[in-house]
């Protein structure tokens, strides 16, 4: 059982990823905010960060940055959920810290493997 | 040129004088110091040889007599022998000896009272004795006082040794013999060495049984030269000695050679010397001849180059002088021309009191006067001033500052005409007497042409006050009309900044729309797809199908909002093209597989004539879009038959055509067909599922990937849609 940190700010979204992981057989710490995102961050030391880009306050780009930037967060796969017609966001998550990112919208079918693959360090 | 290169010259020649009379000499001198070595050399063989042959011949003899019975036992009749041979050589021997081979005289003639003495202990017996070979004594003084030499030869009997026959020779009848008729010029003379360095015969008598070292230790040369000398060696030397003449002792340096004379078991070495006085006297001779010679060619080589020179400056002269004498006709005939062929009137004159001296063509012309009539005349005696102030006011000019230029003056002509002239001029001397130089320029049209021109401008002043007055008043009427039209564009630039501002809204208002449809979009294509794959419970048929559905419409759903989110960015200009190198034969097999399901549900064929690894560089995911909307189209309008697509690479530039069987176009549909929200409907044809902006944007995108997008088609038989793109949009942009 792996610890992930979601950080989503829509309820049926983070409801969604959760429901995927738990299934999966993971403990699910949310985050609702950027800010909340770095603290649990911090705290936790999760295995796995999945961040959505599109958050109130800061944003997915900026909490990335914040979490690299200390010791802690500086070697935690973060995946990005990125919306598949923004062109250019594949670059900017990558330059942000991201290790990778996952495609919006979100398909059950592919996305446990993928899931598995940044957990194993495969990716 | 002059005394410099004579000086030099006489350098030279000295130079290469002394330089000839020197090599000359040197040869000559070398020359001279070979043929007296080579003559001292012919002398010391010849005394060598004789002397060799002289101890040969009387070792030969006494050799003979060893082998005698008689002599051997040294009975009477060997003694009678002995004495007998004696007798018959007297001249040339002084006794002849018996020794026996202890050592002891056994008989001797004519000493008889030395017989029965032991001789043993003497050096030469010693030798003999023990090795049993012919020996010469050194050279000793006698009781008899004489300077001997003695010759023993063995004596055996069978293979035993008897001792020794002798013979005892007078040493210095055999050096008169050989070495003192050695003579070479009035100097050279021989001397002879022993084995040991003891002097055997030279020319000083004190000097005889010295050794050469002893002599020679304080002439180092003749010192190095002994040294060889004693080893028996052969050769030539230089060295310096003293002689001594007619009491004055002076060194002398002298050519030498030597060369050893083997003599029984011993060398001697015999040397012929000559004093440098020698060979220098027989080049007096030379030398003497050779100054004359070289002093003629020195001198005959300064008198040939003196004439020479001297020749080369007068034609130099000559060609100066003609040169100089060119230049100055050609600048007299430069400024004759430029006198007379100058528009201006020039005139020289006296500075003293203006006598005219020269004037010009142009001046006569103009004055109006005959080249007579100027002759003898000043320019005051003829009236030429038309203001005497201002040739005063010239002359000053002159005399204050050296010249003069453009002063306006006035002239009268020979008729009394009054002429506006430009005058310039400077003083010049001519034949020592200082004179004017005068230029007048005339100038009277002009000043005509001025005066006019001023009335004129009196007269424009009038004018443009006038039109300055009728300007005055329309410029009020003017400044209204302009008020009225800044109100107007004022209004314009307001209103095109609101519809800016409406623009900018517009494209935020879609952008956050697109991102608020999207999120419950994806939450609903999410937990759709949750239940279809039973992650929260299974599902019977009917509801599977039913969130089939749901999930389909979503999805379409979705692609649509994506559509307008690309145009709206398209139109407002946002888009970043993102180039990377892709193969477009794997995108077209990927986007026909992508419709295999949906074919296989029309039983359409699907097929690609794509040449494998058609790699181009630009937008992969548009590119891709627009494949996948000419694709769909083309598969969604298609009842029977297929769908085909091929492509290929033509001058940088990738075709691709997208051909179908489906009901194709009628041509006045064409024309809308890539305009937006267009979809060609007809009755008999179901309605179909698409958002119409498909082939809009593939030709917003096509457009921005800097290619075409166009269709051919007849309604009833298919149609074709084919786009180009540029292979590499990097090189292209």
């Amino acid at each position: 059982m792996k610890k992930v940190l979601v950080v989503e700010d829509n309820e049926k979204n983070l409801y969604l990823i959760s429901f995927i992981l738990e299934k999966m057989g993971h403990r699910v710490i949310a985050a609702r905010t950027g800010e909340e995102g770095v603290e649990l961050a911090f705290q936790e030391k999760p295995d796995l960060v999945l961040m959505d880009i599109q958050l109130p306050g800061i944003n997915g780009l900026e909490t990335t940055q914040r979490i690299r930037a200390a010791e802690t967060g500086a070697n935690v796969p973060i995946i990005a959920l990125t919306s598949y017609a923004l062109v250019g966001d594949r670059e900017q998550v990558l330059r942000a810290g991201c290790t990778g990112y996952i495609e919006k919208p979100i398909n059950p079918e592919t996305i446990m493997g993928e899931i598995n693959k940044y957990l194993s360090g495969k990716a | 040129m002059k005394k410099g290169s004579i000086v030099i010259l006489m350098i030279v020649f000295t130079a290469l004088c002394a330089l000839l009379f020197v090599l000359f000499y040197e040869n000559a001198e070398k020359t001279a110091v070979r043929q007296l070595l080579d003559t001292q050399q012919l002398h010391a063989k010849q005394a060598s040889q004789g002397i060799e042959e002289y101890f040969s011949t009387w070792t030969g003899i006494l050799g003979s007599l060893a082998k005698i019975d008689s002599v051997i036992d040294v009975d009477e009749n060997g003694k009678r022998h002995m004495k007998l041979f004696f007798e018959t050589h007297r001249a040339q021997m002084r006794s002849m000896t018996r020794v026996d081979e202890r050592g002891r005289i056994a008989y001797t003639v004519p000493y008889s009272s030395s017989i029965g003495s032991d001789i043993s202990d003497q050096p030469h017996i010693r030798t003999i004795l023990r090795e049993h070979r012919p020996v010469v004594s050194d050279v000793f003084r006698t009781v008899q006082d004489f300077d001997g030499i003695a010759l023993h030869v063995p004596v055996f009997q069978g293979a035993a040794f008897r001792g020794t026959i002798a013979i005892v020779m007078d040493f210095d009848s055999l050096a008169k013999r050989y070495l003192e008729v050695v003579k070479i010029g009035k100097t050279g003379y021989a001397w002879m060495v022993s084995r040991d360095g003891i002097i055997l015969f030279t020319q000083v008598p004190e000097f005889v049984g010295k050794s050469i070292f002893e002599v020679s230790k304080d002439f180092p040369s003749m010192s190095a030269m002994a040294r060889e000398l004693v080893q028996g060696r052969t050769g030539t030397g230089v060295y310096t000695f003293n002689r001594i003449y007619e009491q004055v002792v002076k060194p002398v340096r002298k050519y030498a050679v030597y060369m050893p004379i083997r003599i029984a078991d011993s060398y001697w070495t015999i040397v012929v010397a000559s004093a440098e006085d020698e060979v220098l006297a027989s080049l007096a001779s030379f030398r003497n001849r050779l100054i004359p010679v070289i002093a003629v060619l020195f001198l005959g080589g300064i008198l040939f180059s003196l004439l020479g020179a001297k020749a080369w400056f007068i034609v130099a002269e000559e060609r100066n002088r003609k040169k100089a004498e060119e230049a100055l006709r050609y600048s007299e005939q430069k400024f004759m021309k430029a006198f007379h062929a100058t528009p201006d009137a020039i005139v020289i004159s006296r500075a003293a009191d203006g006598l005219l001296i020269e004037v010009n063509d142009v001046f006569l012309r103009i004055a109006g006067y005959d080249r007579a009539e100027i002759v003898g005349k000043t320019t005051t005696g003829l009236g030429v001033w038309a203001n005497p102030a201002d040739r005063e006011r010239y002359v000053a000019g002159i005399r204050e500052q050296g010249r003069v230029r453009d002063m306006e003056a006035q002239f009268c002509s020979k008729t009394g005409t009054v002429l506006d002239g430009l005058i310039s001029g400077e003083s010049i001397l001519l034949d020592h007497e200082p004179c004017l130089l005068t230029i007048i320029r005339n100038i009277t049209e002009r000043k005509k042409t001025e005066r006019e021109l001023e009335q004129h401008r009196l007269h424009l002043e009038e004018m443009v006050n006038e039109r300055t007055e009728e300007l005055r008043r329309s410029q009020a009427d003017l400044r209204r009309s302009l008020d009225e039209t800044t109100a107007a564009k004022r209004c314009l630039e307001e209103a095109n900044a609101r519809l800016q501002e409406l623009d900018r809204l517009k494209s935020l208002f879609i952008a956050s729309m697109s991102h608020e449809l999207r999120t419950p979009l994806n939450s609903i294509i999410g937990f759709t797809g949750i239940l279809l794959q039973g992650l929260a419970g299974e599902l019977n048929a009917e509801q599977r199908k039913q969130l089939g559905m749901v999930k389909s419409s979503s999805e379409h759903l979705l692609s649509l909002i994506t559509d307008i989110i690309d145009l709206s960015k398209i139109e407002a200009g946002k888009v970043d093209l993102s180039l990377e190198s892709f193969d477009l034969s794997a995108m077209v097999r990927e986007v026909l597989s992508s419709f295999q399901i949906m074919a296989e549900r029309k039983a359409l064929s699907l097929s690609a004539e794509v040449p494998a690894g058609l790699m181009l560089v630009s937008d992969k995911r548009r590119t891709r879009q627009v494949l996948v909307n000419l694709v769909g189209n083309a598969v969604k309008f298609t009842e029977q038959g297929g769908v085909s697509v091929a492509a290929e690479h033509r001058d940088g530039v990738i075709h691709c055509t997208v051909r179908d069987t489906g009901m194709g176009i009628k041509p006045e549909d064409q024309g809308r067909l890539f305009k937006s929200f267009s979809q060609v409907t007809t009755t008999e044809a179901p309605k179909h599922e698409g958002t119409g902006l498909g082939l809009y944007l593939s030709r917003k995108l096509i457009t921005l990937l800097g290619g075409e997008i166009g269709v051919e088609s007849s309604f009833g038989r298919g149609s074709v849609f084919f786009f180009t793109i540029p292979a590499n949009r990097e090189e292209a942009a």
